[in-house]
């Protein structure tokens, strides 16, 4: 199955892509597979992301589907 | 020989004229610190209870910490105090750019003004001379022009300054002086206050060295400050696009208020109108980078916006609250219309958050049918519409027509046109600022309670949570040691005038090897640091407490703890048990639920609040 990626706030220069995930695939799995494209520091920073499915926020043990659009934001406070 | 300070504060009061200067002691400077640790125990000796905040008895301090002019890093900041005259309490605000470190340096630590002047002026401060002068002349320019004129008149080309425009002269309660152009105290009504002086302006010019106590350790902290800022994912992301960097992610996740405050961001606003104020997008207006004082992050940025129906020579890039208030808060996306009220607020003084904040609320008030067009002065302020909003805070500058009410905020302006108490976003008057603590609980607890509410400058159990994801920061039990813990270091922190930003990229040990290496006080000494903490926050409650507010007198808008709960959206059920988070900070810091007292013993304990507890318990319990 395919689930695209987009990224806002911190990583908002990170270009929307796609990723092959196998059917089952959770958050937690999609963070593990995510690791080897990134640095510990940006993945830190994603680690701390709220992550939205469908308008709606998903945890770690979130089964991901076919064609979802994970929105990865890069919370901050300050300013 | 006191170290890391200027050694003396200035105190001019404007209805006789009179100028003075006192050391600051050993004492004060070892138990308070400086800024509003300052602020707190020279207003509580100097005013009286029930004082107007628009009178000549209020007293109206600038002040500055140990670290500002040093050679630490961070240290551009400076905080004025006041009793304010929207919330009826204690006030304090701060803000960056080099005001407060030239105020330090021509010979200040701390200026306080009192009185009330007849006719317009201006305080000139040049290397330790200082004079009232006549600013007639002054009078109705806005912020920028007065920089400018008095650049001219006193000859001095690297003069700073902190005026108000036409909102504070006005009276406006959202209004705020502006300092360096473009920097602002912004929060509390101090533009009002100056206004109520007729002060328009303190005018800077200083070139004193501050002996520190021991230089090469400075050198060494700001060489550790330096390479942990190198690493930094989340200093490279402020230093690149500001505080502006999260503004489309906070309006999605759930961080920023959304249509004033009852909104979904990805339901009301939508990721595509979200995306046109994110900091990226916005950054094609960038000139040059903007730094306060010995800053080595530099969030600020100057624009020129080129295009749109408002262009700008020259502004500066807005800060993320004020992108907030006006955008997702107002449901507008309008890039040039944000950078346009932006703008306008630097140039009539006005307090950007409230100012967006009261245009929501006046916006959610239009759409029920309780304000009408013609209460808008044939305005159709319909959300997310740009014009409208820069038209309506013309008006607000200028006290004219519909902004002669909206100026002084969504309290007044409910109270004056009888209708919208539904809609208003406040905590103990004033509006909630940018971060949304069904988001961050913890700050539910510092917007309502603290001595100056309604603020994401003061500490508490919020402050990590606002970039955090980990659900345990829903769980309300055992919150008191850390809510205690980080308001304490929060007070030092702000005491010192070193940016919060200090905290966001340097390593935690930083702040206070800072304090000790300018002072050569042993702030490093946790307990010490702790108990000043503390006694400065002490101190700010005090000043409410001797104007009679119980703890019961504070509260705090419902939507903005989810009552009710949002129907869907990241936050969807979420409802902050505000009342737990509230009862566990009182319980650690020791603080009667009921009267707002602290505990005698607590007091003793932390120390050097002998008139405080003379005040609370009377002067046998001293003894």
């Amino acid at each position: 199955m395919e689930v695209k990626l987009k990224f806002l706030g911190r990583l908002g220069n990170e270009k929307p892509y796609s990723i092959e995930l196998e059917e089952g695939t959770d958050l937690k799995g999609l963070l593990k597979i995510m690791e080897d494209k990134y640095s510990f520091g940006i993945m830190t920073t994603i680690r701390e992301s709220v992550f939205l499915v469908n308008k709606s926020k998903i945890e770690l043990n979130t089964v991901l589907k076919d064609g979802d659009e994970v929105m990865i934001l890069s919370v901050l406070g300050g300013g | 020989m006191l170290y890391g300070y200027a050694g003396k504060m200035l105190f001019v009061d404007l209805s006789s004229g009179k100028i003075e200067e006192k050391d600051v002691t050993k004492e004060l400077a070892e138990n308070f610190i400086g800024g509003y640790g300052f602020g707190a125990k020279i207003l509580y000796e100097m005013m009286p209870a029930g004082a107007d905040p628009l009178g000549p008895e209020n007293v109206l301090g600038f002040t500055t910490g140990p670290v500002s002019a040093s050679r630490a890093f961070f240290g551009g900041r400076f905080t004025i105090v006041h009793k304010s005259p929207v919330t009826g309490g204690w006030n304090d605000a701060n803000s960056g750019g080099y005001f407060g470190p030239e105020l330090k340096k021509a010979g200040y630590d701390a200026l306080f003004v009192s009185g009330i002047s007849e006719k317009p002026v201006y305080i000139y401060i040049n290397d330790g001379k200082v004079e009232i002068r006549d600013a007639s002349h002054l009078w109705g320019m806005n912020t920028k022009e007065v920089w400018e004129a008095l650049k001219e008149e006193t000859k001095e080309p690297r003069l700073r300054i902190s005026a108000i425009g036409t909102a504070g002269e006005r009276l406006s309660l959202i209004s705020c002086p502006i300092n360096d152009g473009h920097r602002a105290p912004g929060r509390g009504g101090g533009g009002a206050v100056m206004g109520s002086k007729k002060l328009k302006a303190i005018a800077v010019r200083g070139t004193k060295e501050i002996a520190v106590a021991d230089s090469e350790k400075i050198t060494e902290i700001n060489k550790k400050v330096s390479a942990s800022l190198k690493v930094s994912e989340l200093g490279k992301a402020f230093g690149t696009y500001g505080t502006g960097v999260g503004t489309a992610a906070s309006a999605l996740s759930g961080d920023s208020p959304v249509k004033n405050w009852g909104g979904v961001g990805l339901v009301d606003y939508g990721e595509e109108e979200a995306q046109k104020l994110a900091g990226a997008t916005l950054d094609r207006y960038k000139v040059k980078k903007y730094n306060c004082a010995n800053c080595p992050l530099g969030c600020g940025a100057v624009y020129k916006v080129d295009d749109g129906r408002w262009p700008l020579e020259e502004t500066e890039r807005p800060e993320y609250e004020t992108a907030a208030s006006f955008g997702s808060t107002c449901l507008c996306s309008e890039e040039d219309a944000v950078l346009m009220c932006n703008e306008l607020c630097n140039l009539y003084g006005l307090d950007s958050i409230s100012a967006g904040m009261t245009i929501a609320w006046a916006m959610e008030c239009y759409e029920a049918g309780l304000l009408t067009r013609e209460d808008l002065d044939g305005i159709d302020l319909t959300w997310g519409n740009g014009e409208a909003m820069v038209e309506i805070l013309h008006k607000m500058g200028k006290g004219e027509g519909c902004g002669a009410v909206l100026t002084n905020g969504t309290v007044y302006a409910a109270k004056h046109w009888g209708v919208g108490e539904e809609f208003l976003q406040t905590a103990s008057g004033i509006e909630l600022p940018m971060h949304d603590p069904k988001f961050a609980p913890g700050l539910a607890r510092t917007y309502k309670y603290d001595p100056t509410p309604g603020r994401h400058t003061k500490g508490g159990a919020g402050f990590p949570q606002m970039m955090s994801t980990d659900p345990s920061k829903y769980i309300y039990e055992g919150t008191g040691e850390l809510d205690v813990q980080i308001t304490a270091n929060t007070e030092v922190m702000n005491a010192s005038s070193i940016c919060m930003f200090n905290g966001f990229v340097a390593p935690p040990e930083a702040q206070n090897e800072y304090l000790t290496a300018i002072t050569g006080v042993d702030y490093t000494d946790e307990k010490k640091a702790f108990n000043t903490g503390m006694r400065i926050y002490f101190m700010r409650h005090a000043f409410n407490l001797r104007e009679g507010f119980k703890p019961a007198d504070f509260d705090i808008a419902p939507r903005s703890i989810g009552n009710p709960p949002q129907e869907e959206g990241p936050l969807k059920g979420i409802t902050v048990d505000e009342e737990l988070l509230s009862k566990n900070f009182f319980e650690t810091a020791k603080i009667d639920p009921e009267s707002g007292k602290p505990d005698i013993e607590y007091l003793k304990e932390i120390g050097h609040l002998d008139e405080l507890i003379e005040d609370l318990y009377g002067v046998t319990e001293l003894a």
